[in-house]
């Protein structure tokens, strides 16, 4: 136990570093996870130079306990490991990581120590392998026969399982598609996939030791453990590098990397456990799997499944609201799968079976498999069912996403998006944006007021939905504007949507080009017109504005994540610059964080607060932003600026709560990410005419050229990613705005849509995994899933090609071929 | 050695199975895709508004696959680039023909009979266009306005009737109901 615990404390500290590291090198995490300080990510940053200190001594014990003898072993580790840990002394690496190539290194450095114990270990046992009896043939048909009981009794488990589970997980909800019928059908799909899956590997692994029978049975047992590398390496890769957004070499070397360390781990543990009790071993899968099985109690072998359900129930609650795109609660379900399997083994019976049977068995789940799936493509309501079902179980949609999507090869389009995914390249230049050229300066501009509140979700706003009562300030602030009732966003996260608000344009995707400022239009604004500054800044702000003489700063020292919409506004109040005749027109700028999921977690909701039908905890903070909201608008009118100001009231991007199982918005792209509010105060001078369409499809990169309209400019786009003005005489004509087809992107993954018919139908296509969503708005705003068939996808999939091309023509980048 | 082959040929049906993907691709390898080179000339090229380079390679396209509703839609477009009314209306008849999605050829295809001042054939196609998609709003103001042009009053009505109901706030049905 000891010497597990050991080995546990040093492979976990490994771990974690290498995972901190990698979800630094990856953009989506390194702005969603890391600098939002979820799981007290700074926290381990920050002691992470100490810690090693204390994992370095633990190391050592642990190498010392499994290899005492020679000291040179333990000796060596110790004194090239100690080299980083002086290094971080001096200067603490995690603490300053960022999304680029050094954190790639760090990430797979930190496996390497977890694969330096293991050869470790390995070499000092291989007399003790090389002693062993290699199989006889009458035991490879015996351990084939366990192995195959092993996958057999995984499937069963799995199914049970689930059957045990998704009712708990899907308690309270109303899921009319998961009646009687709907449960047993996902529950026979369920059944179906583990098979497929389970006896794949077992043939997999059979046919691998039968090959390299006549071996040694050091060289069987390295056979196999390269076979459980490789399906490490493909599984590592799917459920992480792949969704991290990881591409070329870089995801070849974390792959290889993680997948050494967690079979050499993996394999030297068993080898050391077997030589050390003395078991006398003959066949390589017992030596990869566990011993030759012994009579044990019932309970025994029950117990430890109990927990790996328990285990599963835990994984699918704690990370729900943390998850993205479901990689933690697949990758744990994996894991417990794999954990399953090995404790089955260990305790199945060593029969041989007669190589019919055999064939059978293997073949039979193949044929249910193909068979559901073609009911599943004469049926899509049977699809529909499964889609449901899957929000609730794990497993069905690791197993889905392993035989749907994973074995799938990328088609031309998924490399195509992919490939203009983060783009980078030495023909990365700004270009000049401008919807006024040359920009004169204004008599007398308006105050402008830009909010941007980070992941606010227009349902949860009076002015688009009557059912809410807790925003009356708002409500009352739009009563004196102009909403519009159709906003969507470009991005689908902060990383590239605020980009493009400031721009006034759809950007390339990267981030970011540098100097922004060409492209600016909303600064080229400010400065043309001498506006005073007053707004947050923080690492994106700083990647977007120059420095400008008389900025005053909210918050100054403030992360991205600690803008708060009340304090701010409390400072804004307080620091609020003069406005008399001769005084500059004031520009106030903010994106608060009251509302982002990294901040929602832990949120409760006060006492004598009750929001039914709305998530409580977000629609808690919205009630407060509404209240200070409602006492800057007070302010500007005491102030008498009200009717002399622009104040815009939207967000960057939407927010899921929890539709299909789903949370958040940065890896996502569904319509509930897309939908913002926009609501528009103008001054009394603006042109505002009573034709003015206000539940036509805008978009936040539309802002711009509004306040541009309603401070007096004839603002025009000078390409077709510009955004347009939603008012005044230069405004688009109304029926192109409501025909008008356009690409919505994720900031941090190749994952795309297409938004057509004003905003009621959008299409996505998720690059990375293949996946592909059609999306209806009822006329009561709600959203149906419609099945993608080729006149959705024909259209959309050509619509984003051209997207593509518009882009790179204008960004002057070569056209991907 | 027989039981190693039943596990090596169950293995490869497996294999087989889970590289399906790759096995589709080779068995379809000469079906059209529009990101081959010779399509992505003529995207590029449409998008580039080269009309004319486009065309000769488009026609090649048309007579390599002739069932194809891209290439009968990239036609449309550079005989619309090109100004030639009567065969973007051919190419868009060819396109509504094909595509699993006819109703993208409105509103350009009776807009291009409209061009040749075949006003008797722009308004039968608005009407057909309405019935491939009931729902869409902007069909439907063009098919009323269309009635309306034609001095079918109580057609019109209907149809901006119908366009209004799909979409209550929205002004230009408001504006062809006045």
């Amino acid at each position: 136990v000891t010497r597990v615990l050991l080995r546990c404390t040093t492979a976990t500290f490994c771990l974690m570093t290498a995972g901190y590291a990698l979800l630094c090198a990856s953009p989506f995490t390194f702005h969603n996870f890391v600098r939002a300080d979820l799981f007290g990510a700074s926290t381990f940053a920050l002691w992470h130079a100490r810690l090693y200190w204390l994992w370095l001594a633990i190391a050592i014990v642990d190498i010392r306990s499994s290899v005492p003898e020679p000291v040179r072993y333990w000796r060596i580790f110790a004194a090239v490991w100690a080299l980083p840990g002086a290094y971080l002394a001096i200067r603490p690496i995690l603490p300053v990581l960022a999304d680029d190539r050094r954190s790639i290194v760090v990430g797979i450095v930190s496996f390497v120590p977890l694969i330096w114990i293991a050869v470790v270990e390995y070499w000092t046992r291989r007399r003790w392998l090389a002693d062993q009896r290699p199989i006889a043939s009458g035991d490879v048909d015996r351990a084939e026969g366990r192995l195959l009981f092993a996958a057999a009794a995984t499937a069963l488990f799995v199914a049970i399982g689930s059957a045990l589970l998704v009712p708990i997980l899907m308690r309270g909800q109303f899921e009319p598609d998961l009646l009687t019928a709907g449960l047993a059908l996902g529950l026979t799909w369920t059944l179906s996939d583990a098979a497929v899956i389970f006896f794949g590997a077992f043939l997999t692994v059979a046919t691998t030791a039968r090959l390299v029978r006549r071996a040694s049975l050091t060289s069987q047992y390295l056979a196999l453990l390269l076979v459980a590398g490789v399906g490490a390496a493909v599984c590592f890769d799917r459920a992480v590098a792949q969704t991290l957004g990881f591409a070329g070499s870089s995801r070849v070397a974390i792959d290889v990397a993680a997948a050494a360390a967690i079979a050499a781990t993996w394999g030297a543990q068993q080898v050391r456990k077997l030589a050390d009790s003395g078991v006398a071993v003959s066949s390589p899968i017992d030596l990869l799997l566990g011993a030759a099985p012994q009579p044990r109690p019932v309970r025994v072998l029950l117990l430890p499944l109990g927990v790996v359900l328990a285990a599963t129930w835990a994984a699918s609650t704690a990370t729900r609201n943390v998850d993205w795109d479901f990689v933690m609660v697949n990758a744990a379900t994996a894991s417990l799968w794999a954990a399953a399997f090995v404790h089955l083994y260990r305790g199945a019976p060593a029969r041989a079976i007669r190589s019919a049977t055999l064939a059978a068995i293997c073949l039979a789940p193949l044929t249910v498999w193909l068979g559901a799936t073609s009911a599943e493509h004469a049926r899509p309501s049977i699809r529909r069912t499964l889609n449901r079902y899957l929000v609730y179980n794990a497993s069905l949609r690791v197993g889905d996403s392993v035989l749907q999507r994973a074995t799938a090869t990328a088609t031309p389009l998924q490399r195509f998006l992919r490939e203009h995914t983060s783009v980078a390249g030495p023909d990365l230049r700004p270009i000049d944006l401008d919807f006024v050229a040359p920009l004169p300066r204004l008599v007398r501009p308006p105050h402008v007021f830009l909010f941007v509140i980070d992941s606010l979700r227009p349902d949860y706003l009076s002015p688009y939905n009557r059912s809410v009562t807790f925003t009356p300030r708002i409500a009352q602030f739009a009563s004196e504007s102009v909403v519009f009732s159709n906003a969507m966003t470009r991005y689908g996260a902060t990383g590239l949507s605020l980009p493009a608000i400031w721009s006034g344009a759809v950007g390339l995707h990267y981030q970011y080009l540098k100097p922004f400022a060409p492209m600016n239009t909303l600064e080229k604004f400010l400065t043309v017109n001498g506006y005073r500054r007053v707004l947050n800044t923080d690492v994106l702000m700083a990647r977007l504005i120059e420095p400008s003489a008389g900025t005053i700063e909210l918050g100054p020292g403030r992360g991205l994540g600690d803008h708060d919409l009340c304090a701010t506004l409390q400072e804004l109040e307080s620091r609020f610059p003069a406005t008399g005749d001769g005084d500059p027109p004031v520009f106030a700028y903010s994106n608060p964080q009251n509302l982002h999921l990294a901040d929602l977690v832990t949120a409760s909701v006060p006492e004598g607060e009750r929001y039914d039908g709305f998530h409580a905890p977000y629609a808690s903070r919205v009630r407060a932003v509404d209240a200070c909201f409602g006492t800057f608008v007070d302010f500007l009118k005491r102030r008498g600026l009200y009717d002399r100001s622009v104040i815009v009231l939207t967000s960057d991007h939407g927010e899921l709560l929890g539709e299909e199982g789903r949370w958040g918005h940065a890896y996502y792209l569904f319509p509930q990410v897309l939908q913002v509010p926009l609501i528009v105060h103008l001054p009394a001078s603006a042109p505002v005419d009573d034709a003015l369409d206000r539940g036509a499809l805008s978009w936040s990169i539309d802002i711009v050229p509004t306040i541009y309209a309603a401070a007096g400019y004839s603002a025009r786009p000078a390409n077709a990613l510009m955004g347009a003005p939603l008012i005044g005489p230069t405004r688009i004509d109304t029926a192109a705005r409501r025909r008008g087809d356009y690409v919505v992107e994720a900031s941090y993954s190749a994952v795309y849509g297409v938004v057509r018919k004003n905003g009621r139908r959008v299409y996505i296509i998720d690059a990375v995994s293949g996946s592909e969503y059609g999306y209806t708005r009822r006329t009561d705003g709600g959203w149906d899933a419609v099945p993608v068939v080729d006149a959705i996808r024909a259209p959309a999939q050509r619509i984003l090609r051209e997207h593509v091309d518009e882009a790179r023509r204008v960004y002057r980048l070569p056209a991907l071929k | 050695v027989k039981r190693t082959l039943l596990l090596v040929a169950l293995l490869l049906v497996y294999a087989a199975f889970a590289f399906r993907g790759a096995v589709r691709g080779i068995l379809q390898r000469g079906a059209f895709d529009p990101l081959l080179p010779f399509g992505r000339t003529v995207e590029l090229s449409i998008g580039d508004k080269r009309f004319g380079e486009a065309l000769p390679a488009a026609l090649e396209l048309q007579q390599a696959y002739p069932t194809e509703p891209l290439v009968a839609y990239w036609l449309a477009r550079i005989h619309h680039g090109l100004e030639h009314p009567a065969a973007e209306a051919e190419a868009w008849e060819r396109y509504m023909a094909l595509s699993p999605a006819p109703a993208e050829a409105c509103p350009s295809l009776p807009l291009a009979y409209t061009r040749l001042r075949r006003i008797d054939l722009a308004l039968a196609t608005y009407e057909r266009c309405a019935r491939l998609a009931s729902d869409d709003a902007d069909l439907l103001r063009d098919l009323g306005t269309a009635y309306a042009d034609a001095g079918k009053a109580s057609e019109a009505k209907a149809a901006f009737d119908r366009a209004a109901q799909l979409d209550p706030d929205w002004p230009p049905a408001r504006e062809g109901m006045r």
